[in-house]
């Protein structure tokens, strides 16, 4: 029994654990860099005959530098502001997309659904051409909703396609008695379908959040004016002089910058695996 | 001059009846100084101009100027006041933005596309090329810069010309050189440096051996990697075309035994690192010790000679010298092209972004501005290369003296997009790095010839 029992720690060693560990070490990995290469003074970042994974001296002058050197702080109230504002406009036209394309059966409902994520095929580099001129159109240059009405155009596709599948998990059942007692179809979207839906919701909501936080070429080309930078935008503009790299504080923005998604995922972690996991094999 | 422009626009404005801003618009778009407007202002019968506190000339709306982000921060600090000032005196909200090099052509592609944006946009070499029809024109500007300057070198023409039809407004580029460690080359026998590439290969060896080895950026990267590839090309007989801009001249016997002794070299003498090196990789190496010489703009030196650099270092610049690219058979070359400072066609303010560039391209202007710049920056013809700025420090004179035998990508035909498109895929840079992994020089450069044939050829 005592072989049976080692064998089966083993294999779980073998199958499990160290696979585990090498995941880990591999995501955290980008996180541990950033954070040493922050502490470090330039002095011995250049340094080649110290160990470059390991820390020696600790320094917060990267840091220091990134708050008085660059405007960080607006940056990230303006990666907030249209981030968040996107992420709630995505998720209103999702869960009402995604409801829709999931729930009711009409001609072109299939094709609509394929068309919806093929939508989110199309790569941003070839969008923000004829984006810019509606931007320009609509007056939006370097204002916040350019970005906040922009981003949907990859969010929305994305996050519909999340919800429809999620919303097919749901039983049409619930549905049908709160309507059978009166409730109107959009009441029994609001109050039976929608609690029901959060884990989906929230993972939609996740999955915005960071892609509209980490968000380039359009806030590059529709909103880099003055201090209407994201971070993304404000800090390659900020730290990166022809050949010179201010390596500390580049990564010091790394950190502080992930710090909003971290703190989103840590939150909805649960709710993201349950809602992503759903859509994804039930429909 | 000044006077005849200012007795034209007198006779002009009394024919046609001008307004008090038709003449102050007509007079800051022809270059006229403040007493000369004030003259003009007086002599057809308008308010000269207003006492202190109001702007001298009022041209109105605003303009915005979007530019590289500056190596030097305080040339940067000091255009933005330039341009601020200029503003004021002129009664033009102008407002600056710099961005990371890279992302300047999305920016004004889709500035272009939008037909809205900033008014004046910086644009690397051949990029005017891209945007010829959505440029306004720049030759009556240009042609007089170029006179001022002892004319152009013939790397700003074919860099910063569509065709030779001035587009934009050149105002030089960062220079390139060979930068070295006196105290290791003179550790290895050499008191001198090495005047081909065949010597300093050989000095390379004897350093490495040392523990220096010589490094070079082969990486895909715009910067350096081109820096060395397009010369040590060119002092061993090749080019991507000849002068009727179509004939590829990239496969010659002379290049592939040219490339045959790089092949060697980067055993015996580079860091072998540099093939994932990009513009970054030599500026560390060389300031953390690991390399004793590499191809780079003087930004090395200048930030290991500033107190004030995060990378300051006085004991390496010390021990640090600048001088030009070494010669091959055929020649000693160096890679540039001119920068330049286009005014979009869409811009609403176009008589004050003239007025503005008008007034930025006049010599004492342009001079504080290089100044500021510390010489990073070099001019685009030889009258301002005397300037102390460049000849003061003597390990600087190298970024200079490469002005005289530069020469453009594409050379011999201009730069323009084909030779844009064989840069941006990294034709010439892939060739080297192909033959260094391979050693097969001949076979790399047959590949490199074959996809010049792509773009040059159609």
């Amino acid at each position: 029994m005592a072989m049976v029992g080692s064998n089966r720690m083993q294999n779980r060693w073998i199958q499990l654990y160290i696979p585990l560990i090498f995941f880990l070490l591999f995501l955290i990995f980008p996180f541990y860099w950033m954070l040493i290469v922050s502490l470090k003074p330039d002095a011995d970042l250049l340094n080649t005959k110290l160990n470059p994974f390991l820390l020696y001296h600790v320094t917060i002058g990267h840091y220091t530098y990134l708050f008085t050197n660059t405007n960080f702080v607006r940056y990230v109230w303006n990666t907030m502001v249209v981030t968040v504002g996107s992420t709630v406009l995505s998720l209103f036209c999702s869960i009402l997309i995604g409801y829709a394309l999931g729930r009711f059966r009409f001609r072109g409902g299939g094709f609509l659904g394929s068309a919806i994520f093929l939508a989110y095929l199309v790569p941003p580099t070839l969008l923000f051409i004829p984006l810019s001129q509606v931007v320009t159109k609509l007056d939006l240059y370097n204002k916040y909703w350019a970005l906040i009405l922009t981003y949907p155009t990859f969010l929305i596709p994305f996050a519909s396609w999340l919800l429809m599948g999620y919303f097919r998990t749901i039983a049409r059942d619930l549905e049908d008695a709160a309507m059978v007692d009166g409730a109107s179809r959009l009441q029994a979207m609001r109050t039976i379908v929608l609690p029901l839906a959060m884990p989906g919701v929230l993972s939609a909501g996740i999955f915005c959040f960071t892609l509209g936080w980490n968000e380039f070429l359009y806030a590059l080309v529709f909103m880099g004016s003055g201090n209407m930078k994201t971070v993304p935008v404000g800090v390659v503009t900020d730290l990166i002089r022809a050949d010179v790299y201010f390596w500390g504080s580049l990564m010091a923005a790394g950190i502080l910058g992930s710090v909003p998604v971290a703190i989103a995922y840590s939150f909805f972690v649960d709710n993201y695996i349950s809602g992503l996991t759903a859509g994804a094999t039930k429909g | 001059m000044s006077d005849e422009r200012a007795q034209r626009l007198i006779a002009e404005a009394k024919t046609l009846r001008y307004s008090r801003r038709t003449v102050l618009k007509r007079a800051a778009a022809l270059g006229l100084s403040a007493p000369a407007i004030a003259g003009v202002l007086g002599a057809t019968g308008h308010a000269a101009a207003a006492q202190s506190g109001t702007p001298a000339v009022n041209l109105g709306g605003s303009l915005n100027i979007l530019q590289g982000t500056y190596f030097v921060p305080a040339a940067q600090d000091f255009f933005t006041k330039q341009a601020k000032d200029w503003g004021k005196q002129n009664g033009v909200d102008v407002t600056t933005d710099y961005i990371n090099w890279p992302d300047l052509q999305p920016r004004t592609t889709s500035a272009v596309q939008a037909g809205s944006g900033p008014d004046i946009v910086e644009m690397w070499p051949g990029i005017p090329y891209l945007f010829a029809d959505k440029l306004v024109d720049m030759t009556d500007l240009a042609e007089k810069w170029g006179q001022a300057n002892g004319g152009y070198y013939d790397w700003v023409t074919k860099t910063a010309s569509v065709n030779g039809q001035w587009k934009t407004m050149p105002h030089g580029t960062s220079s390139i050189a060979v930068i070295y460690r006196t105290d290791l080359f003179k550790a290895a026998g050499y008191d001198t440096f090495p005047e081909t590439w065949e010597d300093f290969f050989k000095a390379g060896k004897a350093l490495k051996a040392a523990g220096h080895p010589l490094g070079q950026a082969l990486g895909q990267s715009l910067g350096d990697p081109p820096s060395f590839c397009y010369p040590y090309m060119w002092s061993y007989g090749a080019m991507e075309v000849e002068a009727d801009g179509k004939t590829v001249a990239f496969n010659k016997p002379t290049f592939v035994d040219g490339m045959n002794t790089f092949i060697q070299a980067w055993k015996d003498a580079y860091d072998g690192t540099g093939l994932g090196w990009d513009d970054t990789g030599n500026n560390s190496a060389y300031l953390a010790g690991q390399i004793s010489a590499t191809l780079n703009g003087s930004s090395i030196y200048l930030s290991a000679n500033d107190p004030t650099s995060k990378d300051s270092n006085p004991e390496l610049a010390k021990n640090t010298n600048c001088v030009p690219l070494p010669k091959g058979p055929t020649g000693q070359f160096c890679n540039l092209g001119s920068r330049s400072m286009g005014l979009l066609s869409y811009s609403k303010n176009q008589d004050a972004a003239k007025a503005f560039l008008g007034w930025f391209f006049s010599i004492d202007n342009y001079k504080a501005w290089i100044e500021a710049y510390k010489g990073y920056i070099i001019p685009t013809g030889p009258t301002l290369a005397t300037e102390p700025v460049y000849t003061s420090d003597p390990k600087l004179k190298a970024f200079i003296e490469v002005a005289k035998y530069g020469r453009n990508q594409g050379y011999a035909g201009p730069s323009n997009l084909k030779s844009a498109q064989a840069a941006a895929n990294y034709v010439i840079v892939n060739t080297f790095a192909n033959a260094v992994q391979n050693g097969d020089a001949k076979s790399a450069i047959e590949q490199g010839a074959r996809q010049l044939e792509r773009y040059y050829g159609r």
